[in-house]
């Protein structure tokens, strides 16, 4: 009972470790890289950047500004480039029967499904022909589907955006709500039906070009940067007149800050396995003292004093180890667990455990090894007689 | 206190040979139990010199001190030391781990046997009388067939009748030939040797023979036993396995009363 409850602050320090490893460093990694693979992955964002007129800064998008013919060249650019979509957002007001909604609406182009990870969960996304044809068709995110039909089908009917008949397509995939907005209040249309028919704007508002792969992001970027340069005559002033963004700057930050995250929870850990450690070295001592005899009695029959150290050393191995094994199937419960009901995405690698168990093993021999010097050093005959 | 000398014994020249039976006797304090505890070599003479067969043992290393008791001396004590934990057999198996032999468990149902106990085999200390405690102490003390076996006040804790029984199996042994050296203060105990030796103030003040018949035997088993321990490839035989400590952690971790009663098969 005693070793038990000695044993429980070794397993509650390694189950520490195991859930804040799980949460921290590998959950947290996962949940970046989800996050991200929502943005689309290999992606670079061509922005117009602000111009300045007498030494006042206009807002982005005041220069520089974008065409198809912009996309079309970049979509050349095959050896590095696997896609391109262009881009223009505006707010629409949607009509269904007695229900309306007003949402961001987004004009894109065919491959932005790919790009942007944006596959329809429910239907289908719109053509290159329908692009080509400024369809009105109409692509819905999971919050308007709500908002305007509740729980009826909406594939095949017809609503209005901005008085223009659309035709709904397709439900867009759930993404959830990123920090600020909810990603599922949004609709997407063809790029030219969008700038024609409802937004009537000319210029593309951002480009969306995917790579060929991560290695090729940067050189995607230069070419596209110098494409652009070229194609637009700009001077070296105007060099900043546009930006290209890139996913994996964003991803970095991310990763900085989950770094200094798990650092703060391990350490956290490292103290309750510290703890667990001292409570072990008591144990010990106060079972060598309780076991005086024992030992009298052992070096009476031929123990030596490496002998009686081994013993006791092992001893407090074992109830260091045992707690580990447990800590590590607690902490995996509660990794779980918080995976079920709080819907982190918690992950439990075989190298934390493995890390968490040698922590418990190392505490055992660390706290352990005192006591066990102290127990092989008894005289037998004071030993014998201790009571 | 201060570090006040205290002689606990002095002028002390016995010899004991192969087959004796002594019992010493003296009032407490008089020096009698250091003077079993130096030739169980428990402990060592500040001065003087003790020779185990022909060689001095006294200045031996520790190790090579417990290795050479283990084999050599078997003890016998008043409150009979069975760790509490154990079942009988598990008790009296204990040197033979130290031994490096723990494959001969045979061994210590063997002695358990020769000593009347083996259907408590698998009783633990608290379950058995004292009289029956003790005969697994002197089948412990047994396991490892040594030439000497030193009993310190072997009869202390037991009523008459297994005191009867506990000497008579003292003396079926020495008859068996191994040394007995017993320490009493009861005269009736000692009348069983055959050599009574008195203490008073750590010095010996009488030793007698009761039995004028005995010859002591000129073998001399000792000095061969001693240099087989001593020996290298001994030493490394001697190495209690890692399983045995883990075992024995084990036993240890599982032993508080209450998982051992919920749980005793837990225990092995």
């Amino acid at each position: 009972m005693r070793s038990f409850l000695s044993i429980l602050g070794i397993l509650i320090g390694v189950a520490a470790v195991i859930a804040m490893l799980a949460l921290g460093q590998e959950g947290a990694k996962e949940s970046i890289e989800q996050q991200l693979a929502s943005l689309g992955s290999n992606l670079l964002v061509v922005r117009p950047g602000s111009s300045k007129v007498h030494g006042v800064a206009m807002e982005a998008g005041t220069v520089t500004r974008f065409t198809l013919q912009d996309v079309a060249d970049i979509a050349k650019l095959s050896d590095v480039v696997n896609s391109v979509s262009p881009s223009v957002t505006g707010r629409g007001q949607m009509v269904y029967a007695n229900k309306n909604w007003n949402t961001r609406v987004e004009g894109a182009g065919a491959d932005y499904a790919v790009l942007r990870a944006s596959s329809p969960a429910v239907g289908r996304f719109f053509t290159e022909d329908e692009v080509k044809m400024r369809s009105r068709v109409i692509v819905l995110g999971a919050t308007v589907v709500r908002e305007l039909f509740g729980d009826t089908n909406p594939i095949g009917e017809t609503i209005k955006l901005n008085l223009v008949n659309f035709k709904v397509i397709g439900i867009l995939p759930v993404k959830g709500a990123n920090t600020f907005h909810d990603q599922d209040d949004t609709a997407m249309i063809p790029i030219t039906t969008a700038m024609f028919r409802v937004f009537g704007k000319e210029y593309v508002d951002s480009i969306y070009v995917e790579a060929k792969s991560a290695d090729l992001l940067n050189t995607a970027q230069e070419e596209v940067s110098s494409l652009i340069i070229k194609q637009h005559r700009l001077n070296k002033d105007g060099e900043d007149s546009f930006q290209i963004r890139n996913m994996a700057d964003i991803k970095n930050t991310l990763e900085t800050t989950t770094k200094t995250m798990s650092l703060l929870l391990g350490s956290i850990a490292a103290i309750s396995l510290l703890v667990g450690g001292i409570g072990i070295m008591n144990i010990m001592l106060v079972s060598v003292s309780e076991r005086t005899r024992e030992i009298g009695l052992r070096k009476a029959i031929g123990a030596n004093n490496k002998d009686i150290m081994v013993q006791f050393l092992i001893e407090a191995v074992l109830m260091s180890f045992l707690g580990g094994l447990f800590g590590v199937l607690l902490g995996t419960g509660i990794a779980v667990l918080m995976t079920i009901f709080a819907g982190w995405a918690v992950i439990v690698s075989a190298s934390s455990i493995v890390l968490a168990t040698t922590f418990s093993l190392i505490v055992g021999i660390a706290f352990g090894i005192w006591p066990a010097k102290q127990a092989s050093l008894l005289n037998p005959i004071e030993a014998l007689r201790y009571e | 206190m201060g570090k006040v000398e205290v002689k606990a014994l002095q002028d002390i020249s016995l010899t004991i040979s192969p087959g004796e039976f002594v019992a010493i006797m003296g009032p407490s304090g008089s020096g009698k139990s250091t003077l079993m505890h130096i030739l169980g070599l428990l402990d060592r003479p500040d001065s003087g010199e003790y020779y185990l067969g022909t060689r001095v043992v006294n200045k031996l290393l520790d190790e090579e001190l417990s290795a050479v008791r283990n084999r050599l001396v078997g003890f016998v004590f008043q409150q009979f030391h069975l760790l509490p934990r154990m079942t009988a057999l598990q008790n009296a198996e204990l040197p033979l781990i130290y031994a490096g032999k723990r494959h001969l468990k045979e061994l210590a149902k063997e002695k358990i046997r020769e000593v009347g106990m083996e259907d408590r085999m698998n009783h633990r200390p608290n379950e058995l009388s004292g009289g029956q405690q003790q005969r697994i102490a002197i089948a412990r003390a047994l396991v490892n067939d040594p030439l000497i076996i030193m009993a310190d006040e072997p009869t202390g804790n037991l009523d008459s009748k297994s005191q009867e029984e506990i000497m008579a199996i003292l003396k079926d042994l020495n008859e068996k030939g191994k040394i007995i050296i017993m320490v009493t203060h009861e005269e009736e105990v000692a009348s069983h040797a055959k050599r009574i030796i008195h203490m008073r103030d750590g010095k010996i003040i009488s030793d007698e023979k009761t039995d004028a018949s005995f010859k002591p035997s000129e073998e001399n088993h000792a000095d061969r036993i001693i240099d087989v321990v001593l020996s290298e490839s001994e030493r490394k035989a001697r190495k209690a396995e890692f399983f045995d400590y883990l075992r024995q952690a084990g036993v240890a971790m599982v032993t508080h009363k209450i998982c051992a009663r919920f749980y005793p098969s837990l225990v092995y």
